[in-house]
Parts: C-alpha cells; sequence; structure tokens
C-alpha cells in the first residue's frame, strides 16, 4: 500500500538541483544558441537584432578565428600524446613499485591541488629573462642564446611553454588515474605469462595494455576535453599574445564577447567549443560501446 | 617486481622518475630562495643563496596581498557552494535512483546532457543573466553558478545509491518510518563516502576556479585568492621577493592539505574520474 504522501516525496528530492541546473545553466545554454543568431551590443536588450547566420559566416572569413582553432588543436594534439606517453610510462615504472616509489608518487601528485592561475603566474616569474632561472640554468649547461630570451614574449616559444606548464600540471592526475587502473589488473594474470616464460616488454604488450584500455579512454578524454577549453594558463601567462600566437578559442571568445564588446560573436565561437566537445563525448560512447563488445 | 628487470632499465627508469620529482621541487626551492632574497640579490644571480634571510617579507606580502580577505572570500564561497551542491544531488541522487515514476529516464539524461555544455558556452548570457538580476559583484553571482554545476554530482549519488538494496527502505517502511527520515536517517548516513569524493572533487575545481569569479567578481573586496593572486602579480609597486613571497602563500595552504590528507584526495579523484 503506498500512501499520498510517499508518491510525491521524490518531486521534493528533485526539486532544487533541477531548479538551480535549470535556471543557472540550461537556460542561459539555450539563450546562448538563440543569442548566436544575433547581434546586440551587450548592453541594452533594445539592440538586439536577429541576424540568421551572419555571425557564423563571419567567423568562417575570420583569419583570428582559423588562427584560435590552429593553436587549441595543436595545443591538444601535443599535450594529449605527451601526458598520455609519459603518464603511462611512469604508472608502469611506479607500478613496479622501485625502491622510493610512494615518495615519488606523492611528489608528482602536488600540482593536482594547486590552481592553474597560481602555476600559470608561478611559471611565468620563472621564465621572465629578469629574474627567472629557466633561462639561465639553461645557458649554463651551455644553450647558446638563451639568457636574455623571452619565453613568454615571442612568437615561437609563448605556445609551446604554455604546453609545458600545462603537462606539469596534468601529469600527476594521468598518472594517478592510470596507475589506480593498473593496480586493479589481478596479478594472477602477470604471474600466469611470467610462469610461461613471456618477456617483462611481452606482459606489458599483450596483457597490460589491452586490459587498461578502458582506463586509458577515461585518460584521454579527460584529457582531450580540458585541454580543448584550456582558458586560465592562456589568460595568466601571455594572455593569447604575442600578437595572438597562443590564442586559443576560449580566449578569443572572452576577448571578443568581454572586452571587445561583441557578445554575439563571442557565443558563436562559444558554440563552436560545444561543436568540438561534443564530437569528442560521441566518439568517446563509440569506442566505449566497441570496446565493450570485445570483451 | 622492479629487482628482475634488466640494469639498464632500473637505471633509466630512475633516471625518469628523479628528473620529473625535480621539476616539481625545483619550483618550490626556488620560490622559497626567491623570496628571502633582496632585489639587489635577485638582480644579480638566480641561483645565489640569500646573505640575511627576511622572514617578514611573508607578512609583508600576506598583508599588501590581504590575503585574509582572498582566503576567507574562496574559502566562504567554496564551502557554501560544496554543501549546498551535496546536499541537493545526494536527494536527486538518491530520488533517481529508489524511486520509480514516469519520466525518470528522462530527468537523468536531462541532468546529464549539461556535461557536455562547457562553461564557455553560457559565460556570456549567464553574465546577462546576473546582471539583469543585480547579481553581478556579489558573492551570490558565484555561489549560484557553483550551484548549478550538478550533473557530475548526480551522476556518482545515483550511481552510489544504487548499490544500496532497496529492502532497506522497504523494512524501514513496514515500520512506519516516513520517507524524509528514511532519506535522512538511513539513506545519507550510509553515503558517507560518496559525499567525501563528491565534496573533495568539487572543493577543489571550486576552490582553484578562476573564470567566473574574473568575469562576475570585479570588486576588490569581492576577489578570490585566484583573482587576488592575479591582481597582486601583476601590479608593478610590488616588489618581486613579495610577488614571489606571495605565490608561496597561495601554493602552501593546498599543498599541506594535500600532504595531510593525501589518500582521501587520491582516492576522492580516482573514484570520481573512474568511477563514474
Amino acid at each position: 500500500m503506498r500512501r499520498l504522501g510517499r508518491s510525491h516525496f521524490h518531486i521534493w528530492l528533485l526539486l532544487p538541483a533541477f531548479a538551480f541546473y535549470t535556471v543557472f545553466w540550461m537556460a542561459p545554454a539555450l539563450i546562448a544558441l538563440v543569442s548566436s543568431f544575433t547581434q546586440w551590443n551587450g548592453i541594452s536588450f533594445d539592440s538586439i537584432r536577429w541576424v540568421g547566420l551572419a555571425n557564423y559566416i563571419q567567423l568562417f572569413d575570420d583569419r583570428w578565428f582559423w588562427n584560435a582553432l590552429r593553436n587549441n588543436l595543436l595545443f591538444v594534439g601535443v599535450v594529449l600524446c605527451s601526458i598520455v606517453v609519459l603518464g603511462m610510462t611512469y604508472a608502469l615504472i611506479l607500478n613496479a613499485k622501485p625502491r622510493g616509489h610512494s615518495v615519488f608518487s606523492t611528489i608528482f601528485f602536488v600540482p593536482i591541488v594547486l590552481s592553474s592561475v597560481v602555476i600559470g603566474l608561478l611559471f611565468t616569474q620563472m621564465l621572465s629573462p629578469t629574474v627567472g632561472f629557466i633561462g639561465p640554468a639553461l645557458a649554463a649547461i651551455g644553450v647558446p642564446g638563451v639568457e636574455q630570451h623571452q619565453w613568454l614574449g615571442s612568437k615561437d616559444t609563448a605556445l609551446p611553454m604554455v604546453m609545458l606548464v600545462y603537462i606539469w600540471r596534468e601529469l600527476g592526475f594521468a598518472i594517478l588515474l592510470l596507475l589506480a587502473g593498473l593496480q586493479t589488473i589481478p596479478n594472477d594474470y602477470i604471474e600466469a605469462a611470467r610462469i610461461d616464460g613471456a618477456s617483462a616488454w611481452n606482459i606489458t604488450r599483450h596483457i597490460t595494455l589491452p586490459l587498461m584500455k578502458p582506463v586509458l579512454t577515461v585518460v584521454i578524454v579527460l584529457i582531450t576535453t580540458n585541454a580543448f577549453l584550456l582558458f586560465d594558463l592562456v589568460i595568466v601567462m601571455t594572455n593569447g599574445g604575442p600578437f595572438h600566437a597562443s590564442e586559443v578559442l576560449s580566449v578569443f571568445m572572452y576577448s571578443q564577447a568581454f572586452l571587445k564588446g561583441n557578445p554575439g560573436y563571442g557565443t558563436a565561437i562559444a558554440m563552436m567549443l560545444f561543436v568540438i566537445i561534443l564530437c569528442v563525448s560521441v566518439i568517446q560512447l563509440v569506442l566505449g560501446g566497441r570496446g565493450r563488445k570485445e570483451r | 617486481m622492479f629487482k628482475t628487470l634488466p640494469l639498464w632499465v632500473r637505471i633509466a627508469a630512475y633516471v625518469l622518475l628523479f628528473a620529473l620529482a625535480a621539476s616539481v621541487i625545483m619550483p618550490f626551492i626556488w620560490m622559497v630562495l626567491t623570496a628571502l632574497k633582496t632585489s639587489a640579490e635577485i638582480n644579480q644571480s638566480p641561483f645565489s643563496l640569500p646573505a640575511t634571510p627576511n622572514l617578514w617579507v611573508f607578512v609583508d606580502a600576506w598583508v599588501q596581498g590581504d590575503f585574509t580577505r582572498l582566503y576567507l572570500n574562496s574559502l566562504g564561497i567554496t564551502l557554501i557552494s560544496v554543501t549546498g551542491l551535496i546536499a541537493m544531488c545526494s536527494a536527486a541522487g538518491y530520488a533517481l535512483s529508489h524511486y520509480e515514476f514516469r519520466g525518470r529516464e528522462a530527468i537523468f539524461l536531462y541532468f546529464l546532457a549539461g556535461m557536455m555544455i562547457p562553461p564557455q558556452v553560457i559565460m556570456v548570457p549567464s553574465f546577462k543573466l546576473m546582471a539583469t538580476l543585480g547579481l553581478v559583484n556579489t558573492y551570490a553571482s558565484v555561489i549560484l553558478t557553483y550551484f548549478a554545476w550538478v550533473p557530475f554530482a548526480i551522476f556518482f549519488f545515483r550511481a552510489y545509491f544504487s548499490g544500496i538494496p532497496k529492502e532497506l527502505a522497504e523494512a524501514a517502511r513496514v515500520e512506519g518510518v516516513s520517507e524524509w527520515n528514511i532519506f535522512i536517517r538511513i539513506m545519507l548516513p550510509l553515503a558517507k563516502p560518496a559525499m567525501a569524493t563528491v565534496g573533495i572533487v568539487y572543493f577543489i575545481w571550486i576552490f582553484n576556479d578562476f573564470m567566473w569569479p574574473l568575469i562576475y567578481l570585479n570588486d576588490q573586496s569581492l576577489r578570490t585568492v585566484t583573482l587576488g593572486m592575479m591582481a597582486f602579480q601583476g601590479s608593478h609597486a610590488a616588489l618581486m621577493n613579495l610577488k614571489v613571497a606571495a605565490l608561496i602563500i597561495a601554493t602552501g595552504p593546498p599543498l599541506v592539505i594535500f600532504l595531510v590528507f593525501r589518500r582521501q584526495i587520491q582516492n576522492g579523484l580516482i573514484e570520481g574520474a573512474l568511477k563514474a
């Protein structure tokens, strides 16, 4: 027998989360979609004009959009490959439990709790030619012409430096997840293979890596999504400069919407980011589905 | 297992381990050395040791950077947001896993959809919305936006509550316990590990967030640690050793908390990323 009170209780449980989520996340998302087809000065609602696809057409003609997209893709590509390869290498090493492995892993995981703003500011100072130590340290080991180099101020090194700092920040997190994945692999499998005379390399290649596929997929998707949405580090370290050299989509969008007074155009840029994230999620679902069938 | 590997592999492994460890530790050593030096010493050489270490620099940086205010703002915003999120999302996750009702799957999918909408997409409309509500430059603007970050927490709580047998609630119902008390007195105490995980993940996210404070909080007295640090490092008035001391003040507390609660934070992040 159901009492009357019970049949409505779930509504009260759902209501607060539903209300905040709808008003402050989903409604703005819907407005974003609509307003990417409008043009307005961002000050009064009277100035809104329906312009159809004009923002998107302008976007495809805007060389700075292509520049930001190219920087963003380059960033994701480099960062993803480096973090996955390095993360897997370090996770495998730590999983073999060399002496001092818990001290090493504690040190590696430190950047996880620091904010990217503080990390960005710290590296900005360390890379500075006047007070930093990275230039002088490289000069001391014999790299020519680096002592006075403006690492963040020159076109060729600004984006690579942001990449390096990003990898420094995210590597610990990747190692943490991959190591957790490695530790779930039953020891029996590896023991059995070793008794059959398989080498360490063959065990890694044919037993460990295939079993790590689900965890690897999660790590790859997390890194890809976060790297596409890169914002904090660039704002703090280079602000997109010098002359757009390190501008990525989020930063381009922020400067158009909030600094150049063009919110409609900015929202159209944000929509492109949404499409990219959607594609990543779809690829994840497809890959995840295929992985399940194989087992 | 490590000892069975060939010698060159073991040496290579240790070289890699020490290299990465050095890259993490070096910045901290540099920060401490630089903060304790005078401006003249800093300009001379980045490697030299401070002649007379000046520990007052930390007090000066704390006062000049107004860190009492920054930390109170950040902690206040983060604690209110995390507490609210845990309360709302544990309730929603419980409802979605223990009650049968029409449209349950649809509502769950609706909550999940938000995971695919990055904050960048809603940045402009959210700002407009807060401006219309007159909330720009108030704590409420960031807190309300964080309150909307529910998808991951609901997903996690729903999965956790699904693992708790329904018979438990049924037995209590037969005894005449009200629905409210079943949730508050039986279910929530069982969900403590899930609350810890969600709490840790959200605490790190929100405390370190930069984008929302950047667009909502212009007022100096409302600044969070991330915003305040950005302003302090950009100011030309502050001396170099003060700026670096400020960096230590901003990295220190998270570092200490990490070292003390290492296990919990690690497990929280692993659960959050892999079990969900």
